[in-house]
């Protein structure tokens, strides 16, 4: 049952395939004790196990079902489930490698313009994908208070401990993707953004999505924050990571740190 | 595990409702209404997002009933150990009134269908689900309730009908039933079995809660959609499994096309009016072939986005 139900091609095809592999005919195996025919009850199944899993992913990519539209979107995303059927006991993780199955799936040599085309739905699930985690991992609401009350001791000396929150995300995409996301939800036309390599921080402030394009700098800095860390500390990675001057870069932070807080993306740690 | 008492022992919590994610914002500023509430288990595991604190505000203030979909105690695959270690510290937090689930399979081989996929009910696949909920039970410390969901085939090695299984099942294992008067509906419409003789031949006692929905007809078949209201028939069945146990808790399923909560209330306020005989006069409403059962209501899309 569980082949005909998720197998690939039409349901004849895959009551074929099924009959071939277990020497099983539906009418050996399937009652009928009305005029319903044993395909017709396995086609209930079959058919809905698609159309159940093709309503999870369209409503986990909507802006990346809206940019290509129903029919293109829903035969690679039932070419997905064909090739990578479901395993997990929540249906949340069904979606986690549709990012990966499409920059799988890309055609091995087309033009530079070409490539770029087709990364761009790639960098839009991968996206889309990120926000639906943000929004369900552990955050800082419990702990949080906004705006954080008063300034850490040592928090100009860089003895501040500060720790990024559980649920940040942070992305590099090859294109500037926020604009053209929001675009496309609210149903707005938008150009097609150009391929340009952009950096994008995805947090959660009272459970909302907060999310904006970031520099180097912050991104890193952000990023050597994953533990609790001393502000120095993260600041020297952040510096050792893109190149800058530690003393110049240390100024950058204690200006930008008040906006990473605000954004849900950073939180002062207890200090030990 | 076994007890003696009606419905295991377990409270009869009333009316509730599933707690689905369109009416989060409604619920947080406004009375439940209701005296329960049903949540869909896996929606929740390692969900720590908008939806795990409105659940804390729910658990708060009302009951709460917790039901899964992804347990396939039916399979011949081993049991989930991460799964059901998921569903216990699920429980830790909710603190439910009791846990259930579906007698069916959702996949083998380590795939899962997200479907509640039908059994061959024989001895030997009801030594095999026995089996399976003693453990269950034993791993969470408490019963294991189950619901047989709607079916749309049954297999010619079955040797027992649904109802005998389940009676079977209880006796064997001291579990208690979930008993969804539309999924008997569905299923005897689909099968062409006696509803009544159904509901008449389970263990009463151990029937611990009620599910009513509205189905679908889509002209060959009935299909178990939840989005409909709930049709005469299925009142009358309500009505008769009441008067058979007694009285027991009642769960109103809505999960897809959902109204807005207090729609959903004034549905399911008819089952006060159903108990006193006045069963509301409404047909099993029909839809366009393909409408899809949906026995898992899932609500991945539900975080809002408000950035």
């Amino acid at each position: 049952m569980q082949a005909v139900v998720t197998g690939r091609g039409t349901l004849s095809a895959k009551l074929q395939a099924a009959e071939s592999a277990y020497r099983l005919r539906a009418e050996d195996v399937v009652a009928t004790s009305t005029d319903v025919t044993e395909r017709k009850r396995l086609e209930i199944y079959a058919s809905g196990y698609v159309l159940r899993l093709m309503e999870c992913l369209r409503a986990d990519f909507p802006c990346l079902l809206a940019w290509l539209g129903p029919s293109v979107f829903d035969a690679f995303a039932k070419a997905y489930l064909v090739v990578q059927p479901p395993g997990s006991y929540t249906l949340f993780d069904l979606s986690a490698r549709f990012p990966a199955f499409l920059a799988a799936t890309q055609p091995a040599s087309v033009g530079q313009s070409g490539s770029a085309l087709l990364d761009l739905p790639v960098d839009m699930a991968r996206m889309e994908r990120a926000m639906v985690e943000v929004l369900r991992a552990p955050g800082l609401e419990a702990s949080w208070t906004h705006p954080p009350a008063g300034t850490p001791d040592g928090l100009l000396a860089g003895e501040a401990l500060v720790q990024a929150s559980p649920c940040l995300r942070l992305l590099t995409l090859r294109f500037p993707l926020l604009d053209f996301l929001a675009a496309l939800a609210d149903g707005r036309r938008h150009d097609v953004p150009p391929p340009v390599f952009s950096r994008v921080a995805l947090g959660r402030r009272d459970y909302s999505l907060t999310a904006a394009e970031i520099e180097g700098w912050q991104f890193a800095f952000l990023e050597a924050c994953r533990e609790p860390t001393s502000m120095s500390v993260a600041t020297a990675r952040a510096a050792e990571a893109t190149g800058q001057p530690p003393g110049e870069l240390a100024a950058q932070i204690l200006l930008w740190v008040p906006v990473a807080l605000d954004q849900g993306w950073l939180t002062y740690a207890p200090s030990e | 595990m076994r007890r003696s008492e009606p419905r295991l022992g377990l409270p009869m919590l009333g009316m509730g409702v599933g707690l689905r994610t369109k009416h989060f914002p409604y619920l947080m500023r406004n009375d439940p209404e209701v005296d329960w509430f049903e949540i869909i288990s896996e929606n929740f595991m390692d969900n720590h997002g908008y939806a795990r604190h409105v659940l804390e505000h729910i658990c708060a203030i009302r009951p709460v009933v917790m039901h899964g979909v992804s347990l396939s105690i039916g399979s011949t695959d081993p049991l989930n150990m991460r799964y059901l270690q998921k569903l216990k510290e699920l429980a830790g937090f909710v603190q439910p009134a009791w846990i259930s689930d579906h007698l069916c399979w959702t996949g083998i081989n380590h795939i899962n269908t997200h479907d509640l996929l039908p059994m061959p009910l024989t001895t030997e696949s009801l030594h095999h689900v026995s089996s399976r909920v003693h453990e269950v039970q034993e791993y969470l410390d408490r019963p294991l309730v189950l619901e047989s969901p709607s079916t749309y085939l049954e297999f010619k090695q079955s040797t027992w009908s649904e109802w005998e299984f389940l009676s079977e099942l209880v006796r064997a294992t001291g579990c208690g039933l979930l008993l969804d008067v539309n999924n008997v509906f569905v299923s005897g419409t689909n099968h062409g079995f006696d509803c009544e003789q159904y509901l008449r031949s389970l263990p009463h006692g151990s029937i611990v809660q009620l599910h009513v929905a509205g189905p679908t007809d889509c002209g060959f078949c009935l299909v178990d959609t939840h989005d409909k209201p709930v049709p005469s028939a299925v009142w009358h069945l309500y009505r008769l499994a009441q008067e058979l146990t007694g009285g027991v808790s009642t769960l109103l399923e809505w999960d897809a096309s959902i109204p807005d909560y207090p729609d959903l209330v004034a549905e399911l306020d008819k089952a006060r009016g159903v108990l006193m005989g006045l069963v509301p006069d409404v047909a099993v409403q029909s839809s366009r072939p393909g409408a899809a059962s949906n026995p898992v209501g899932f609500h991945v899309h539900v975080e809002a986005r408000h950035s």
